[in-house]
């Protein structure tokens, strides 16, 4: 999910729903290159029951990886 | 999903909240596992459950004696005209608008007076009590049992357009009783008062805004100051703020005495209810009605509503009773005790004992 040039709750809001429809043992990849929204996703989808969520800086954005 | 506190409804349900600077997902994490005690359904505690509800706090007990009526609509916030021909249980009232806001979360109602032999287990597993009552001396004894348990609690006093509003911390700054004399007390009961002065409901949601701001603050880890009393004028909508000191010789935060936890207050028979055209009787020892069963026994023109909580009973054109299912009853629409007390010996007490 390239969320790029988009401001946060419109990315975590789509972040989270695209997670309820996963299933498990998948991988969802999301690039933002706003650091609020990073740090946002990232504590809030924590929250959730989510194995790992591993963030790394790429560039001029980051990428979260969220597996669950 | 870990809990159902978390879902990924919660967190759209929750995202602007997260985007706030100083709450963020941590902060709703927070939020949503606090527990916090509304002690009193009236104005002030259902505008302040109301406002903590729609924050997330994930447990709130709900603690009130009484039935909602018509005359509390204007002021009181979630309450409904159903709920006032259904005369129910505030707490319950209370209860069922809040997990209509968010179902998620854990609502305990508790139908009760509140009591110094019943505070402690009330406020034991909470974090946070809100002041929801309508007497100084119901929080004296929120007081000594916040600081006995060492539990914060916020203090809301309200009439008229004007209200008062002091987080305590135990420990951590000055109590209830560092600022209000215990002989206030006795004035307020002695007063020929049941004197009604009334409430503006505007007012009344200003106050809880300041109170639950305060304990929002205090769940997030963010609030610093347990000195600052806030004196609010609702009509010109000026809050001023009096720092306030601890009382080196407090008997409650200092001393620990704890006079209002001492023994359970000598409860009336029957008492005029203050600011209510009604009076409460106390049934002579601990009971459990059926009420269904009970109006089985009452002329059917006569039940009004009946609920599991409450039966309603029509005694004159300006008279009901509201039983409750622990044998108490308001009789609404006097002031006369004995008149009242003859009522519900009648209608109540004969009525069972000829049941056996």
């Amino acid at each position: 999910m390239d969320f790029r040039g988009e401001p946060c709750p419109g990315p975590l809001i789509k972040t989270v729903k695209t997670l309820s429809n996963l299933g498990e043992n998948k991988e969802l990849v999301v690039l933002t290159d706003i650091e609020e929204c990073m740090k946002t996703i990232k504590e809030a989808v924590e929250l959730l029951d989510v194995t790992e969520v591993t963030v790394k800086r790429e560039n001029k954005h980051w990428r979260i990886v969220i597996k669950t | 999903m870990k809990t159902q506190l978390y879902t990924p409804e919660i967190i759209e349900r929750f995202s602007r909240q997260i985007l706030v600077e100083g709450i963020g997902a941590s902060g709703l994490k927070k939020i949503r596992e606090a527990r916090v005690a509304v002690i009193g359904c009236g104005a002030t505690g259902t505008s302040q459950a109301e406002l903590l509800a729609r924050l997330g706090v994930g447990f709130i007990r709900l603690v009130d004696k009484d039935f909602v009526d018509i005359s509390n609509l204007p002021r009181t916030h979630l309450y409904t005209y159903s709920d006032a021909k259904q005369a129910l249980p505030k707490a319950v009232a209370c209860a069922s608008k809040l997990k209509e806001i968010d179902p998620a979360i854990e609502v305990d109602p508790v139908i009760t007076r509140v009591t110094p032999s019943n505070i402690e287990e009330l406020i034991r597993d909470v974090d946070v009590v809100v002041d929801g009552t309508d007497n100084l001396r119901t929080r004296f004894i929120i007081n000594d049992a916040a600081i006995k348990l060492g539990k914060p609690w916020v203090f809301v006093g309200f009439a008229s357009w004007y209200g008062n509003v002091l987080f305590i911390n135990p420990g951590k700054g000055p109590c209830l009783r560092c600022v209000i004399p215990a002989r206030m007390v006795e004035r307020e009961e002695r007063r020929d008062a049941c004197e009604i002065l009334g409430a503006v409901g505007t007012a009344i949601a200003f106050i809880a805004s300041i109170s639950s701001t305060l304990v929002l603050k205090h769940i997030l880890g963010i609030l610093d100051d347990y000195s600052t009393f806030y004196i609010v004028n609702g009509k010109t909508l000026d809050i001023d703020k009096v720092r306030v000191k601890r009382n080196p010789e407090c008997p409650s935060c200092v001393y620990k005495k704890y006079e209002f936890l001492r023994e359970d207050v000598a409860v009336e028979k029957a008492t005029r209810i203050c600011g209510s055209n009604a009076v409460e009787v106390m049934p002579p020892k601990k009971i459990r009605i059926d009420l269904y069963k009970y109006v089985e026994g009452v002329d059917k023109a006569k039940v009004l509503s009946v609920n599991p909580y409450t039966a309603k009973i029509k005694i004159s054109d300006m008279v009901s009773m509201v039983l409750f299912s622990d044998g108490r009853a308001i009789i609404d629409g006097t002031i006369d005790e004995e008149y009242a007390y003859r009522v519900y010996k009648s209608l109540v007490l004969d009525r069972l004992v000829n049941k056996g």
